[in-house]
């Protein structure tokens, strides 16, 4: 048996040896391995073997590069394939336009995504101490729940200041309101409650006042919008302001200072600041000890300590805050870095920052990547189809010493300046169009800036590589392996026939079946919710959140002194702004349900219709109830009139049923719910009901009774039809945005197969001249061209319309639990509108088979 | 004086060299140093001292014929050249010298 030394050992060995020596080492190594057989045995003799190569690996062995390469020109090399790559751009320049234009479409979006991806992940990173600066975050089980609240015990603050010696600054914000007073301008406003070194912790940038303004508890600090209400001209500076806190305290204050627009990337803004010692003063009914919660406990370290070191300072609070508030017991607290709140602010209750769920960033990044994969496939497409018109000159590339990695190269090098200009092109119209459409409809308006220099430079580099190569790759491999000898003989035949661009045009008309069917559905059902009864009538009914009997019995005395009022009653809650959750009994079982208190009016104003039994009467009935139908559907009972529930202890009869109605928009579902009519007057509603012609009129009579009734306190009524346009506007946003991704998607399927078809047929023009010739008319051509793509779009819609249709029905769903069944119509539009792109898309290049000359066609070469 | 000076391990490979006569390959001079003093060299360790002496003109190589041994490979053999018969004379000299001025008494 013949014994060899291990293959990959000498591999290694012929890889890294100099050429000139490596015939005796290779000769001494194996000498010495077959000896060593003999005596050592196979095992041994290959371990040394392997030992030998590797001691073997020594500076004077291995192989240099030699000098002969850099006798080829590669300068020219490289400057011609720019030449050549610009020459191919603009000689085929539909070809061309088709490729920039549909890189540029998806790359423009995913410019979009990046700066607002980039936007949200940059928040509060103005803030100069944003590396020491944590907020304290509680975690909670509640119910059995694990739950992380933004809120944190009021006194852990000031202990955590006292005991911890490397704390630099401390603030804890408690949210209130009150309203705020100055001269006779008067409006409700937010306050926050902080400590003054809140002022010293974040950085918001200040217009008038000095830093530490807070310190003295007389003062406060306005946001500049705050400012510009009350004091629109002159320096507010030194102004005395007075504020009506919600409990009646009344307090005067002097504008300390006044902060300047905040950033962009502020996730939390402030608006009144006044000091803590204020918020003692104003609530001292309450006791402040460990069961008492602020909104936020905000500290900074000084520089060079870590949060975990705060860790061992905890229990004792934990344990101090566990015996006095057994209810809601904290498990532990952590410290959060300041810049991670708004990125986590979906997990924390109620929490301080902004910053919009993750759905959103995350569901804008597939999108585009969706898109750019879209444009990449239809790059390759175009690139492998339209290598044909360039064969002699890669055969000739070839014949004349070009290595198929000179001609990868070649082609990549291409493709990269097609890219290039794409990433021009994209991020113009980025600029121009998809950044300033979006902000149109998303609430907040985000600048088109980069967080820093290097995300950008590094998005842009690392963008137009990424296409580059993803869109490139396939091609020049693809060309590149084709022999001169083929080329030149004519055997090379490819691009019309290739399954891979055949699965690629495929799948992206999948991808765009499927969008377009899913944002049609998206959008009928939008107007369906758009135009669905409420179960009330809203149209005429103004509501006016009042305080106090006193408020309600005078405003309701004037408005019933005016003769367009049809009706004026009372509730406490009010449908689409404020119900309570309750509990009722039926025999043994339990009923989570929704509780309006009202008068006897209430049910008639809001125009609830009955389906059964009677509205309230005046006075009679309070022990009566009056319950929605899902409140009757989940009870199961056939005569609702003769059944009876428990309510805290009372027993209250049924005496009608209304139908059911939208208590709140249309992102949470119908649920039981009940009238009880109430005698006293502790109501926070005031509802008057007109015509709808009559509608603004009555608001501003109300408004006007409202200011000689409490000119301390702002009116606040509102138009009941209009209390849904928060809704409306976001849903008509969502419609804008689905119907543009779905638009586009479109457009660069439609380009795709424009691309394609433009070249066969180019490819084919001849032998349509020829059919021409020999008399075959101009649809059996068309059915010629056809041939190819009507398949691949059935199957595209047989597979990508169920798809979208199964998605966007789902995801309508988790949306709108109350969403209409959707009807036919969209897949009517869907289909219509992609037969009419696809058939304009063909029809245009059929047109050109039609236009031209058979005899001239035939007549070239 | 780079370029004639000798090392030890050097010294001794190159007298291995004009010890073999025509036969001095790669392996034969690791064989025979291993006889005659009991070293135990690696392979890797001979080639780059030979190397060394090409370089410093001491040995000349020339590549043997094809054989049908070590896988058909070829031996690459050195011949001392006359600069390295002279740079071991010179050692050989110095070493005498200096030997024969120990006086004998000192190991009486």
């Amino acid at each position: 048996m013949l014994h060899k030394p291990p293959k990959f050992a000498l591999k290694l060995l012929r890889w890294y040896c100099n050429p000139a020596i490596l015939e005796e080492i290779e000769g001494d190594a194996t000498e010495l391995f077959l000896r060593r057989i003999s005596s050592d045995g196979n095992r041994k003799a290959k371990v040394r073997f392997i030992w030998d190569v590797l001691r073997f690996f020594r500076w004077s062995n291995i192989k240099r590069t030699t000098t002969q390469k850099q006798h080829i020109n590669n300068t020219a090399m490289i400057l011609n394939y720019f030449k050549t790559g610009l020459r191919s751009l603009s000689k085929d320049k539909v070809t061309s336009t088709i490729n920039i234009v549909g890189l540029a479409l998806a790359i423009g979006c995913a410019v979009t995504t990046f700066i607002f991806v980039d936007f949200f992940l940059s928040m509060d990173t103005f803030h100069s101490k944003r590396h020491t600066t944590y907020q304290i975050i509680s975690h909670v089980t509640n119910n059995g729940e694990k739950q992380m609240w933004s809120d944190a015990p009021i006194l852990l603050g000031p202990e955590m200041k006292d005991e911890i010696p490397f704390i630099d600054l401390m603030t804890r914000i408690e949210f209130g309101s009150g309203n705020m007073r100055y001269n006779d301008l008067v409006f409700k406003e937010g306050i926050e409650f902080v400590d003054p070194d809140y002022l010293k912790m974040f950085d918001f940038p200040i217009k008038y006042g000095r830093r530490n303004a807070l310190d003295n508890k007389e003062n406060i600090f306005i946001s500049k919008k705050v400012a510009d209400k009350y004091f629109p001209q002159d320096d507010p500076i030194g102004k005395q302001v007075s504020i009506k806190y919600d409990n009646g305290f009344i307090a005067s204050y002097y504008i300390g200072g006044v902060f300047d627009k905040a950033p962009d990337l502020a996730s939390f803004n402030p608006r009144i600041l006044i000091s803590m010692e204020s918020f003692f003063e104003v609530n001292h009914d309450k006791s402040y000890d460990w069961s008492y919660y602020a909104d936020g406990v905000f500290v900074s370290l000084k520089p060079g300590h870590d949060p975990d070191e705060l860790e061992r300072f905890f229990p004792e609070w934990i344990v101090n805050q566990n015996n006095s508030n057994p209810q809601f017991r904290t498990n532990g607290f952590e410290a959060m870095m300041l810049t991670d709140l708004s990125k986590r602010n979906h997990e924390i209750l109620s929490s301080i920052a902004g910053g919009g769920h993750p759905a959103g960033r995350i569901s804008l990044t597939v999108i585009s990547i969706m898109l750019m994969l879209l444009a990449c496939s239809n790059y390759v497409n175009i690139a492998v189809s339209s290598a044909t018109k360039r064969l002699k000159e890669i055969g000739l590339r070839k014949a004349l010493g070009g290595t198929r990695k000179n001609i990868i190269r070649q082609f990549l090098i291409e493709n990269i300046i097609t890219c290039f200009l794409a990433v021009l092109l994209g991020t113009f119209l980025s600029f121009v169009v998809f950044m300033p459409g979006f902000n149109a409809v998303i609430p907040i308006t985000i600048p088109f800036e980069f967080s820093s220099l290097l995300s950008m430079s590094l998005f842009f580099t690392g963008i137009l590589f990424l296409v580059g190569l993803v869109s490139g790759a396939y091609p020049a491999f693809f060309i590149s392996k084709f022999q001169p000898v083929h080329i030149f003989r004519g055997g090379e035949k490819f691009g019309r026939k290739s399954l891979f661009s055949k699965i690629l045009l495929t799948l992206q008309f999948m991808i765009a079946f499927s969008t377009i069917v899913g944002s049609f559905i998206f959008t009928d059902t939008s107007i369906q919710l758009a135009n669905k009864d409420l179960g009330y009538t809203p149209e005429g009914v103004v509501t006016i959140p009042i305080k106090n009997a006193q408020e309600y019995n005078g405003l309701k005395n004037k408005a019933l002194q005016h003769s367009d009022i049809h009706a004026v009653s009372g509730s406490k809650g009010q449908i689409g702004l404020y119900d309570r959750l309750t509990t009722i009994k039926y025999e043994d079982n339990d009923l989570q349900v929704n509780l309006y208190l009202t008068d006897e009016a209430y049910l008639k104003t809001m125009g609830l219709r009955l389906t059964d039994g009677r509205y309230f009467n005046k006075g009679a009935d309070v022990d009566k109830a009056v319950i929605n139908q899902r409140l009757l559907s989940e009870m199961g009972w056939d005569d609702p009139l003769n059944h009876h529930f428990i309510f805290e202890g009372k027993r209250y009869d049924v005496i009608g049923v209304v139908e059911d109605f939208q208590l709140d928009d249309f992102y949470f579902e119908i649920r039981p719910t009940m009238f009880l009519a109430i005698k006293d007057e502790n109501f926070n509603y005031l509802t008057v009901k007109t015509s709808l012609i009559k509608e603004v009129e009555i608001n501003n009579y109300m408004r006007d009774t409202w200011r000689e009734l409490a000119p301390d306190d702002p009116y606040e009524g509102v138009y009941q039809s209009q209390i849904m346009d928060d809704f409306y506007r976001e849903n008509r946003s969502n419609i804008y945005i689905i119907i543009f991704i779905s638009g586009l998607t479109l457009v660069l399927a439609c380009i795709g197969l424009y691309g394609l078809i433009a070249y066969n047929i180019s490819k084919r023009l001849k032998e349509f001249s020829v059919r021409r010739v020999l008399g075959a008319n101009l649809f059996s051509i068309i059915q010629n061209i056809n041939k190819d793509y009507i398949w691949i779009l059935i199957i595209a819609f047989v597979l990508g319309a169920p798809l979208g249709m199964i998605q966007m029905t789902q995801l309508i769903k988790s949306i709108y639990p109350e969403a209409p069944g959707a009807t036919l119509w969209p897949y009517v539009i869907a289909m219509l509108i992609m037969f009419i792109s696809l058939g304009v898309t063909i029809l245009s290049q059929v047109r050109r088979v039609a236009k031209s000359n058979p005899a001239s066609v035939l007549r070239s070469e | 004086m780079k370029g004639t000076h000798l090392g030890e391990l050097e010294e001794l490979i190159l007298l291995t060299v004009g010890a073999l006569a025509d036969q001095a390959y790669g392996v034969s001079v690791m064989d025979e140093i291993a006889e005659n003093t009991g070293r135990s060299l690696n392979i890797s360790a001979v080639h780059s001292v030979l190397k060394r002496l090409e370089g410093k003109g001491m040995v000349r190589s020339s590549m043997g014929g094809a054989t049908n041994e070590r896988g058909g490979r070829r031996k690459r053999f050195f011949v001392l050249t006359n600069l390295g018969k002279k740079a071991l004379d010179d050692s050989m000299e110095v070493r005498d010298h200096l030997y024969r001025r120990i006086p004998d008494i000192l190991f009486n």
